[in-house]
């Protein structure tokens, strides 16, 4: 008996219908579960020189170690592939119930490769396993999709994700969704699955998730449970999902971005939530239920959390949250990532209050900030298509290139990425940024220094910060053995703090363990409380330790696969948009900004942290022996 | 009357985690399929409807007049029902019987699962973190609470596809 796992891993090939399951055994040990060996597998099978939209190119979903366990929040599943964004690493997860289903069918991992002629999608019951027609299914979107495909499979419970019609056009951006709010929307997945024609997975599983000690296993969660319950932010979480936190973090994020467009300071999710909602919701085994679903007549349902808020607001100088709502529905059923369209919005109405594009470019709107116009119809030009939209759907670098005149300069992208546009580009923020192999990823924020930045800009004088901050650099000295580090005015540390954050991510990457049950929103799970829970499930000791090193040694092949797609250290950069953006009360303040020195010099730190080579990026054959990657080195030819 | 889970579902985000905690109590095992509460889950234009299904101690069983083989009984009107695995031939009558499908089949055993609830401390209910679920007294008689189950489910359209009955 398997503990913890399904068991196996369940690889599906699209083109020649075959279907094969191998065992999940050789994996668990390095890499884990969930984005670990997803990872291994992408490593080992994608030919070098595969581009992401060739048939070659494999599409993985990978469940977490404790996923189908009630240890809190682990639901999630990792979806991975190479990007038609980055054109290198591809990576997202989503919530859901999907990975736990996929469990309870005995699989920890599913891999699809090659492609069919004609649509199809897949369904999974158990060790029954086919890949069906989906013409009839094929058009429509994500909300209708899931309830076509159980209608006839005739499986009310059946868990099902699928493509809208941005990924049946290859959108770049298009993403991957449950239906009811969870969606794997970074770096083009749903692209990817939608050149594949595979419209929809549908998942059932019958069986269960052994643990070796049940009892304590169980008694334990219910401690977890109560530990959650009792943290500060943990009612207002519950009740209002990330609201009122998220009112009160735009305001802070503005305060070191700038003063925001016309009106934005009186948006106030909370009350848009008090008014309008129609039911909490939230992943499996999740005690948090972080998901606001509404249902607004004449302007759509839908579930939703967190940053689309601001993105569709704040970030286009638009303070009617009706209109985020409208444009955020949009974004689900067609399954587009309402992220980088915020982003592609901003840039264009950048471009044109700054003449470089107008509105005959434009299909005739004027893309002034805040203007519903401008805002409302893109979701569907973009997934369509349709004029503008045929324009950026192909990724941003590619629609600068046709734009010419200059726009490059104005995108805010890191990898061919669309950032998120409220993060303010400190340094720690600027390199985690950098550094990542997916071009930003906003799960991976160091809270010591965005804190010390406001104190610097609200001090009097410099005792005065030197006073706010003691607390700051009492906590890094502990944290990372740097004081500095929490000196938003210089390099010092800076990499420390990053690596730290990763730490935290690659962890519950590893077990399939939402972030947000973690320190990010101020919740008490933690690596240790993962390794106990790991422990007690297979029966076997984990330690800690064991998991810092898994979680190192998928980064290393993070980089490594990066390094195979021909990414160096000087792809390890932000787009020009990023410099001079840190404009605090509307003013430039450079000495808590970043200049590109700042940046080189914290990835020198941040290489040496890793161990791998300063010049080049590159992991160090040492290191990846290291941590048992010998065969990675040979295929990189160190 | 005996005590029993009673549901308020309006709070119910679905989170299945009474179903996995069921199991891992009584089985070892993380499985919805083999648990004593079950929740259906409608997924429908963005929203999502759930319901946690659980036995709730009818004084006037239905499953246990049902039973062809005797196997569903209670030691005394105070006690939970009990399924004899020895007599369940696991024929899923119960299941049908049950007015809103709140008693489940085992699929590996081939029994029928009632809640029993844990020898008085139900496992699910300190793990349900909207509250729905809490241990109705036993002291004061309230000849609704299946009805209610009825009703919603009645209004979702859903009574044909409960776990009992095609719906797992």
């Amino acid at each position: 008996m398997e503990y913890l796992r399904g068991g196996r891993i369940l690889r599906v090939n699209l083109t020649d219908g075959k279907i094969r399951c191998d065992p999940v055994r050789p994996y668990v040990d390095r890499f884990v579960g969930g984005k670990g060996i997803n990872l291994k597998i992408l490593f080992d099978n994608l030919e070098r020189g595969i581009k992401p939209f060739d048939p070659k190119n494999l599409l993985l979903f990978g469940a977490g170690a404790l996923v189908g366990t009630p240890f809190p929040g682990a639901c999630r599943i990792d979806v991975m592939a190479k990007s038609p964004v980055t054109e290198a690493f591809g990576d997202s997860g989503m919530g859901g119930y999907l990975a736990a289903e996929l469990k309870f069918a005995g699989y920890d991992a599913l891999v699809i490769e090659g492609k069919t002629e004609k649509p199809v999608y897949l369904s999974i019951r158990d060790d029954q396993v086919e890949i069906r027609d989906a013409s009839a299914i094929w058009g429509h979107d994500t909300y209708e999709t899931p309830v076509m495909v159980r209608q006839e499979l005739n499986d009310p419970a059946a868990q099902v994700i699928s493509i809208g019609q941005a990924g049946e056009r290859l959108v770049v951006y298009a993403s991957i969704n449950s239906g009811t709010g969870n969606s794997a929307a970074r770096t083009g997945m749903g692209a990817v699955m939608g050149s594949k024609n595979l419209k929809a997975i549908a998942v059932r599983g019958t069986g269960g998730i052994s643990v070796a000690r049940p009892k304590e296993f169980l008694e334990g969660c219910r401690k977890l449970h109560d530990s959650i319950k009792q943290s500060k932010f943990y009612n207002a979480l519950h009740e209002m999902g990330i609201t009122r936190l998220h009112d009160r973090e735009m305001r802070a994020l503005y305060e070191l971005l700038g003063p925001p467009g016309k009106g934005c300071e009186t948006i106030c999710e909370e009350n848009f939530l008090k008014e309008h909602l129609y039911k909490r919701v939230g992943c499996f085994a999740c005690p948090v239920a972080c998901f606001d679903s509404y249902s607004i007549a004449g302007a759509g349902a839908g579930a939703v959390k967190c940053s689309p808020y601001g993105d569709l607001t704040w970030d286009l100088g638009n303070p009617d949250l009706m209109l985020f709502w409208k444009t955020f529905v949009e974004c689900q059923r067609y399954g587009l990532d309402a992220r980088s369209l915020s982003n592609a919005l901003a840039w264009l109405m950048r471009l044109h209050e700054r003449g470089i594009i107008s509105d005959r470019e434009t299909d005739g709107i004027a893309m002034e900030w805040g203007s519903p116009e401008a805002i409302l119809p893109m979701a569907r030009k973009i997934s369509y298509r349709e004029g503008i939209g045929d324009l950026l759907a192909d990724g941003l670098p590619v629609a600068a290139k046709k734009i010419g005149k200059g726009a490059e300069d104005y995108l805010l992208i890191s990898k061919g990425s669309p950032s998120d546009m409220h993060i303010p580009p400190i340094k720690t923020m600027v390199l985690a940024c950098a550094v990542s192999p997916i071009g930003e990823d906003i799960q991976v924020q160091p809270f010591l220094e965005g804190v010390s930045a406001r104190r610097y800009i609200q001090a009097r004088d410099p005792a005065s910060f030197e006073e706010a901050i003691k607390k700051y650099k009492d906590r890094a000295e502990k944290e990372v053995g740097i004081r500095e580090a929490a000196d938003p005015r210089v390099t010092e540390g800076k990499a420390a703090l990053v690596r730290q954050d990763e730490e935290r991510t690659d962890i519950a990457d590893l077990a399939g363990v939402c972030t947000w049950m973690t320190s990010f929103i101020g919740l008490p799970l933690d690596a240790n409380a993962i390794a106990d829970f790991m422990s007690l499930g297979l029966g076997t000791p984990i330690k800690t330790e064991t998991l810092v090193e898994a979680g190192l040694r998928m980064h290393h092949l993070e980089r490594a696969f990066n390094c195979k797609c021909g990414l160096t250290r000087k792809d390890d950069s932000v787009s020009k948009g990023y410099y001079d953006r840190l404009r605090p009360n509307g003013k430039l303040m450079p000495e808590i900004s970043f200049t590109e020195t700042d940046l080189e010099k914290m990835k020198d730190d941040y290489y040496q942290i890793m161990g791998w080579d300063v010049e080049t990026g590159i992991p160090t054959r040492r290191t990846l022996e290291k941590y048992g990657l010998a065969d990675v080195a040979d295929s990189l030819g160190l | 009357m005996p005590r029993f889970i009673s549901v308020e579902p309006s709070g119910c985000t679905g989170c299945r985690t009474c179903e996995v905690v069921c199991s891992l109590y009584h089985f070892g095992e993380c499985n919805p399929e083999r648990s004593a509460i079950r929740v259906i889950r409608r997924e429908k234009n963005g929203l999502v409807f759930s319901l946690p299904l659980v036995c709730q101690q009818c004084e006037q069983s239905s499953c246990v007049e049902v039973c062809p083989s005797e196997a569903l009984s209670r030691k005394s009107e105070k006690d939970p029902l009990t399924v004899d695995e020895t007599r369940c031939s696991g024929c899923g009558i119960c299941a049908d019987a049950c007015p809103a499908g709140c008693i489940f089949l085992d699929n590996q055993r081939k029994v029928a699962i009632c809640c029993d609830l844990c020898g008085e401390q139900p496992q699910c209910i300190p793990f349900c973190h909207s509250h729905c679920l809490t241990l109705g007294s036993g002291d004061e008689e309230d000849k609704g609470r299946m009805k209610r189950l009825t009703n919603i489910l009645e209004k979702e359209d859903l009574l044909e596809s409960v776990p009992g009955r095609g719906g797992r």
